[in-house]
């Protein structure tokens, strides 16, 4: 365990170095979330003049959700990202030998092999938001809550990371995942940025159980907002503890299926 | 140290046929093709041995040495290397072995090499007196002390195989796999590189396993060479005895003081004749005979017996065997 | 003829994607899976309100329709994927060497792509129009219908030469992305690909219709919902001049940028 944290140490260091080298693409992923992340509060901000609530969420509570997805967003640029999603590629070519032939576990070794330590400024943006967000919405936020929303937070960051490397691991079995990830892109884009409250039946189902982004960054705000029930803590726990198991299983079965690009 | 029994590869495709109609079906219900890359392949290593696979391009060589190193499950077989069954993946087998490949690099392109050797140096969690000596030791054998704080990318194919090769070894691997690694680098680097494993073998007694295009390779560095041809295992044994198999020829290359023209008939082959230089291909039970011939019907200058040129012997081996 | 060798990459880049033609079917269906989840957003925030901004609920499904179609119709993209990659293999050299001109042949492949993408998501767009039939507006006069695809057209030229030009910048840095995401977010939300743009406070939108942005996505969508027919003269204008002021700004850099290439290989 101690091996594995310093070489998370020494991973993130090397990346560093790598970006003072490069410097314009340490701000880069930042700058780009950082504009969505305004494109989006812009967005929401637009609909709320001609509308109250969208199911009971008021303007205040969609700048918590914002924010909160930017926390969760920017955990998830700076650290697994880039490393999972050049996974398909790592496949592809056959460059996951290398890997593989390290005395370390080859999922940690994708996982954090590409740190990207710029993105993680997007958490003190997100933070502002939800801020702004609870106090412009007259929210007493006691000590627990703030301990509660933060385990909800690294929860659903792997429930994200999760997903993300599921749908990759797919690629040990059928290499060309383009229209998958394609999917998943739009599934992120609008499932993710808008709030879990949007879903109704089937489609809450969906999004929030089956391939559940919908509960990212929905969960944490409404814990924060007091929209939580007690009850949903065990729903959502259960959920991130089956996904990031399944996780594990697709590598390790991916792993297995590996063929490494042929000589 | 190495077993392997009746080791077998089989790589599954699903074929597309032209067409929409293909298409479709390539959906619902592919056509699978099967190719055996590797079959029925058995062979067994010593620790300290140097062991060469040849074969042509596509013969399975590379699959050999990634089922080896557990990258990839044999279909059918097993391997058993120091004990260990590689596709297990077991970290104290992975810090047992070191794996090179010419064509993918574990090197960090941005970063100074240094950098890299330091990564690997907690991933194989090498103790601090160990790394320092194995790395300054390694350094001064390849001369690079000037390119470490280099860039990787910034350095030549010859100097990021050499700093490729001391990544590998700061671990002290009892085994190294080696596929191609000379590929692309110029004779001296070729050379060096050579030197150094011959070198780590005697000293450390590492046993070493290379696939290798250049015959020099092979030729200059292993005891035993191992044939593989579409998957089987076509020849074991020394690369002398192979050479014997298959090239029952010498060259003989003559050159006379003054120029004349050989009348006597010669059991030979001639490749090259003009009145100051003949140079034959013989039969190597008639060489004495040949050469006798000569010297008692001509004033020589020079004379030089020489194998047949590697490069035809292994285009042989592989039309042959 | 001139022209001949440009419809001849534009036919090779035609039979290229013939060979990917059932990728392109499965990404087209799955591509509009967006129009979906749009729907279920807006449903939420209508709920029982009849119009937000000048939209009812079936217009802001078909404005969403709509623009999904446009933007597969936009190909361009690969220009700048393709160019990055040529310039760092050294292959780039084949467009100096040979008489291309490297931007008309970019067109041609862009416009065989579009055309390629066009025939297969007819289908895909077909199926979706059928599960959306009670919330996809036909327009009430043909004219809006015109003018629309004539402003799509337009849009599209304009979104070509904004990828162009970001192309370019493969002869600066290896890194391409960087900059291609930074431009696409940006033009992403000003096109109207998030929300019609006419939600926005009028103050950003007012200043937003002098871009070239406003007329890629959203202008050709709101023409066809029957809007803005009555500032088609200043639209008009304010497009074209862009895209002169577009082609002088990339063939100067075009003409910049070639001093920097290199022409190494690997």
């Amino acid at each position: 365990m101690r091996r594995y944290i310093r070489l998370v140490g020494i991973l993130f260091k090397f990346k560093l170095s790598r970006s003072m080298i490069y410097s314009g693409n340490f701000w880069m992923a930042f700058i780009v979330d950082f504009f969505l992340f305004v494109f989006q509060l812009v967005a929401f901000v637009s609909i709320y003049q001609f509308i109250d609530t969208i199911n009971g969420w008021d303007l205040n509570q969609m700048f918590v959700f914002i924010g909160t997805f930017s926390i969760v967003d920017s955990m998830a640029m700076g650290t697994f990202f880039f490393g999972i999603i050049n996974l398909p590629e790592k496949i592809r070519t056959g460059s996951l030998d290398i890997m593989i032939a390290k005395p370390i576990d080859t999922q940690f070794f994708v996982s954090a092999e590409s740190f990207n330590p710029g993105s993680l400024f997007g958490i003190i943006t997100g933070s502002c938001m939800v801020m702004y967000g609870l106090s412009s919405g007259g929210y007493v936020v006691s000590m627990i809550q703030v301990l509660g929303y933060i385990l909800l937070l690294i929860m659903m960051y792997l429930l994200f990371y999760s997903m993300m490397l599921i749908v990759r691991t797919l690629a040990f079995i059928f290499v060309k995942i383009n229209t998958l990830t394609q999917v998943e892109d739009s599934v992120i884009e609008f499932a993710f940025r808008i709030p879990g409250t949007a879903f109704k039946g089937i489609s809450k189902v969906i999004f929030m159980v089956i391939i559940p982004y919908g509960l990212i960054a929905t969960v944490p705000t409404e814990h924060i907002t007091n929209m939580l029930e007690p009850s949903q803590w065990l729903i959502v726990t259960g959920i991130t503890l089956f996904f990031f198991g399944l996780a594990r299983f697709m590598f390790k079965f991916g792993m297995g299926r590996y063929t490494s690009a042929s000589s | 140290m190495i077993r392997v029994n009746h080791l077998k590869r089989d790589y599954y495709f699903k074929e597309k046929e032209p067409g929409f109609k293909g298409s479709l079906r390539y959906l619902f219900k592919p056509k699978k093709v099967t190719k055996t890359a590797v079959k029925d392949f058995s062979f067994h290593i010593k620790k300290g041995e140097i062991v060469g696979l040849i074969g042509p391009n596509g013969a399975g060589k590379t699959t050999l040495i990634k089922m080896l190193t557990g990258i990839i499950p044999p279909s059918e077989g097993t391997i058993d290397i120091m004990g260990f069954v590689p596709s297990e993946l077991k970290d104290d087998f992975r810090k047992k072995y070191a794996v090179i490949m010419g064509q993918k690099s574990q090197l960090w392109w941005d970063l100074p090499a240094l950098d890299s050797f330091q990564l690997n140096k907690e991933i194989y969690q090498i103790p601090d007196a160990q790394y320092e000596k194995n790395l300054k030791e390694l350094v001064d054998i390849f001369e690079v002390e000037a390119f470490l704080q280099k860039q990787v990318r910034q350095l030549s194919l010859g100097q990021r195989m050499k700093m490729e090769i001391i990544a590998s070894l700061l671990h002290d691997p009892e085994v190294i796999f080696l596929d191609e690694p000379t590929i692309g680098l110029d004779g001296v680097a070729q050379k060096q590189i050579r030197k150094f494993l011959k070198k780590v073998n005697e000293e450390r007694h590492t046993t070493i396993i290379l696939t290798s295009h250049y015959m020099e390779d092979i030729k200059s560095l292993c005891e035993r060479i191992i044939v593989i041809n579409d998957g089987e295992k076509v020849y074991e044994g020394t690369y002398q005895d192979l050479v014997n198999k298959v090239s029952p020829y010498k060259i003989v290359e003559v050159v006379f003081e003054i120029a004349v023209e050989v009348l006597i008939e010669l059991p030979v082959e001639y490749m090259e004749k003009n009145p100051y230089k003949i140079k034959m291909k013989v039969d190597k039970s008639k060489v004495n005979e040949v050469v006798g011939q000569l010297f008692n019907h001509y004033a020589i200058e020079d004379l030089a017996i020489e194998e047949e040129d590697i490069t035809d012997v292994v285009e042989k081996i592989y039309r042959d065997i | 003829m001139l022209l001949r060798k440009y419809i001849a990459i534009f036919n090779v880049t035609f039979k290229e994607s013939l060979a990917y033609r059932f990728d392109a079917i499965t990404s087209a269906v799955f591509s509009f899976a967006k129009i979906y989840l749009a729907f279920l957003l807006w449903q939420a925030i209508y709920d029982g309100k009849e119009v937000i901004g000048d939209y009812t609920f079936p217009m802001m499904m078909t404005y969403y329709i709509l623009i999904s179609f446009m933007s597969r119709l936009a190909r361009s993209e690969s220009i700048i994927w393709e160019t990055s990659d040529e310039v760092r293999t050294g292959s780039f050299t084949k467009y100096i060497t040979r008489p291309l001109k490297h931007f008309n042949y970019c067109v041609a492949r862009s416009l065989s792509k579009g055309a390629f993408s066009f025939a297969v998501d007819v289908m895909a767009f077909a199926v979706w129009l059928i599960i959306f039939r009670h919330y996809f507006v036909i327009p009430s006069n043909w004219q809006s219908v015109v003018f629309s695809i004539l402003f799509t057209i337009l849009g599209l030229y304009t979104m070509m030469q904004v990828h162009y030009m970001i192309a370019l910048i493969s002869f600066k840095t290896v890194d391409i992305a960087g900059p291609y995401y930074l431009v696409s977010s940006f033009m992403g939300f000003m096109s109207g690909s998030f929300i019609p743009l006419m939600l926005l406070p009028t103050s950003i939108g007012s200043i937003l219709a002098y871009t070239p942005f406003y007329y890629m996505l959203y202008y050709p969508a709101a023409l066809y919902l029957g809007e803005g027919q009555d500032k088609m003269g200043l639209a008009f204008i304010v497009v074209v001049g862009w895209n002169v002021i577009m082609t002088f700004m990339r063939r100067h850099m075009y003409k910049k940028m070639l001093q920097l290439y290199e022409g190494v290989g690997a």
